[in-house]
């Protein structure tokens, strides 16, 4: 029977990263990339623009129930993002990415001691988001879409790339549905193969009005991607991703010319049948935004916080960011 | 025996590259919604009165397992350009496919030579297809396939097998919105390993399609093909092997449900080959192999302009092993 090892740092990918929750409808904040391709079409004309992001950890007294031994005295968090998005008819084009991020992995509790490490490793990584949408009739969408990222840690440095395809559907104006499949594919030279895993997205709007006037805009989503193992080089041992589920709603209004938001997240790891004493993980992110938007320039300041939980141990972070964009209709 | 067992694995490569590239979406009886769907059969073209042109990326990977063990790595790269022209009674259609597949050697399989094969496969099809009082449709199209498949036993020496097709068919529009169809293809074979070999495929198809010429269409298409074996036995003094075409039947099913012009498809094709096959090293042997394709689509279709959609596919085929790939497809289309 073969070892088996987790490796962490590949849990960040594609569940952490990602800057908005907007699966059917795009973010009111208009910097905000879509989260798949088809989303896209709903844009309210090209925007460029970006922003930036810093987060703290909290301190270990303050940490529930918490005996994380690492403690980060300054920044823990940082990264600063783009995006470019071009609608010059009912095909919509966007690009996007996430430059020179910084942050730690909490590597939670020792899965093959059952005992508490609780240490955090640093990782920086880079990822662009490019993608294609048609629009028709005002009432349906297909898009198609590519992703890359990369990731460094001290140990290793591993690149995922993904591609795949959505749709969007609207109903009696206001009501829009989306849908959209991703396959993963991640890369070590660690690795003996390519990992590859799929990715299942599904979301829901209700959207009224115009961001010119007033606006109103609630969505919920799901996100699961499949549990994946790969071999490693010359060795016995194996990587485990696991299961993940990815709940997620949001509210956004426009009134006055200001842009209120809160979204929330969870992020759930699902424990590894194969691995004993492999435990569930949980990461819940609450963002709060509040900003300015006019016809031509929108601002926003996001406050974050991201609780991670492994059994009663637990590690928090707190962010600040904001985004800056101009929007052509 | 050696020439046996290398034609059994160059039939075997042959003929599973040709069921990875099989075009699914059942355009036996009436065409497929997806403009990006390769005919078939020639008269159901006649149906669509659409100008269209498009052109499709796929890019897939799988395993080979053998006994439960990973063998062999597939990758599967691949583009194909179409174009459909519709004047009054007359259609053409043509399209042009090209693929690459590349197998290589597991790292965690025991196999001692450095395996990386290269297999190339292209396509091509033109058709004519004319309709007639009645609701009657008739077509014919040149369908030629050339495949060249690497093997090591034939000194490192690509095979090239060359197939090429004459088809007739036609389709007839029974009742409003019920269709029937069926055609022939007559192959004949050549090879740079084994003697020429040639038959004749039938195809037969019934087609349920509602909504035509609107954005909101529903259209569920079947049929079968039976393919005869075909065998040439070498003489002693031939200097090439004796050629052998197995017997087959393939049955597909389609279906498209359009609404405001975004379609959804779905379409799945099984064929059962009854070929016995051994394994050299355990001795088992199989008397068929069986190939399941199963795709999903989703595609933008306007009145005119752009069309833009993508396609998951998953292919498995079983014998004596067992190989399973997944791959994706992006399309990009014109109507005009």
């Amino acid at each position: 029977m073969k070892n088996i090892l987790i490796l962490l740092s590949i849990l960040v990918f594609g569940s952490i990263n990602v800057a908005s929750a907007q699966v059917a409808t795009p973010s009111l904040d208009p910097t905000n990339p879509v989260e798949i391709a088809a989303a896209a079409s709903w844009r309210f004309g090209s925007t460029v623009g970006g922003g930036g992001k810093f987060g703290t950890q909290k301190s270990d007294s303050e940490q529930l129930d918490s005996n994380t031994l690492s403690n980060l005295s300054g920044v823990a968090f940082v990264n600063s993002s783009y995006i470019f998005a071009y609608q010059p008819t009912s095909v919509t084009f966007e690009i996007s990415g996430i430059v020179n991020e910084t942050d730690y992995q909490w590597d939670g509790s020792d899965s093959s001691s059952d005992t508490t490490s609780d240490n955090l490793s640093e990782y920086e990584s880079n990822e662009i988001h490019v993608k294609i949408a048609i629009r028709g009739n005002n009432q349906v969408s297909v898009g198609i879409e590519y992703q890359s990222e990369n990731y460094k840690d001290a140990s290793s440095d591993t690149k995922l790339t993904a591609y795949g395809g959505s749709f969007g559907m609207r109903f009696l104006d206001n009501i829009f549905i989306a849908g959209g499949l991703n396959k993963k594919t991640l890369k070590a030279d660690e690795f003996e193969s390519d990992m590859k895993w799929q990715e299942l997205i599904a979301g829901i709007a209700f959207q009224f009005g115009s961001p010119d006037q007033k606006m109103f805009k609630v969505e919920g989503a799901i996100k699961i991607e499949d549990e994946a193992n790969v071999n490693l080089s010359n060795s016995t041992l194996s990587f485990y991703r696991p299961k993940t589920v990815t709940t997620q709603g949001s509210i956004e209004t426009i009134l006055g010319g200001y842009l209120l938001s809160y979204r929330y997240r969870r992020i759930l790891y699902e424990a590894i049948d194969d691995i004993v004493l492999d435990k569930e993980r949980e990461v819940t992110r609450n963002r709060i935004g509040l900003g300015y938007r006019s016809t031509v320039l929108t601002a926003v300041l996001y406050g974050e916080t991201r609780i991670e939980k492994e059994d009663s141990n637990k590690y928090e972070t707190q962010y600040l960011g904001f985004n800056v964009s101009f929007s052509f209709m | 025996m050696i020439h046996n067992r290398l034609m059994q694995i160059i039939l075997g490569f042959a003929f599973i590259y040709s069921l990875l590239t099989f075009q699914l979406f059942g355009q036996v009886v009436t065409p497929g919604l997806n403009i990006i769907a390769k005919p078939i059969m020639p008269a159901a073209s006649g149906w669509s009165k659409i100008n269209s042109v498009g052109g499709e990326y796929k890019d897939g990977n799988g395993k080979r397992k053998l006994d439960g063990d990973d063998i062999y790595n597939l990758e599967v790269e691949g583009s194909t350009g179409i174009v459909g022209l519709s004047m009054g009674n007359v259609d053409i259609d043509a399209y042009i496919d090209e693929a690459r597949f590349d197998t290589k050697n597991d790292a965690t399989s025991d196999a001692t030579s450095d395996g990386d094969y290269i297999n190339d496969y292209s396509e091509t099809y033109i058709s004519l297809s004319l309709t007639g009082e009645g609701d009657v449709i008739v077509g014919a199209a040149i369908h030629e396939l050339t495949k060249s498949i690497f093997s090591a036993s034939n000194g490192d020496e690509d095979v090239r097998i060359k197939q090429s097709g004459l088809i007739g068919s036609f389709s007839v529009k029974v009742f409003e919105s019920v269709f029937l169809g069926g055609g022939v293809e007559r192959i004949s074979e050549t090879s740079s390993l084994t003697l020429d070999n040639e038959w004749t495929n039938a195809t037969a198809g019934i087609a349920f399609w509602f909504g035509q010429e609107t954005d909101s269409q529903f259209r569920v298409e079947a049929s079968v093909t039976e393919s005869p074996k075909a065998e040439k036995a070498a003489d002693p003094d031939d200097t090439k092997s004796s050629a052998y075409h197995p017997n087959s039947r393939t049955n597909r099913i389609n279906l498209d449900l359009m609404i405001n012009g975004l379609l959804f498809s779905y379409a799945n094709i099984s064929q059962i080959t009854s070929q016995e096959i051994t394994n050299s090293s355990t001795g088992e042997s199989v008397d068929k192999s069986e190939t399941s394709i199963n795709e999903g689509s989703v595609q933008w279709i306007p009145e005119e302009g752009m069309i833009l959609g993508f396609a998951f596919k998953s292919f498995v085929h079983k014998e004596i092993y067992e190989e399973n790939i997944d791959s994706f497809k992006i399309n990009l289309g014109f109507i005009f």
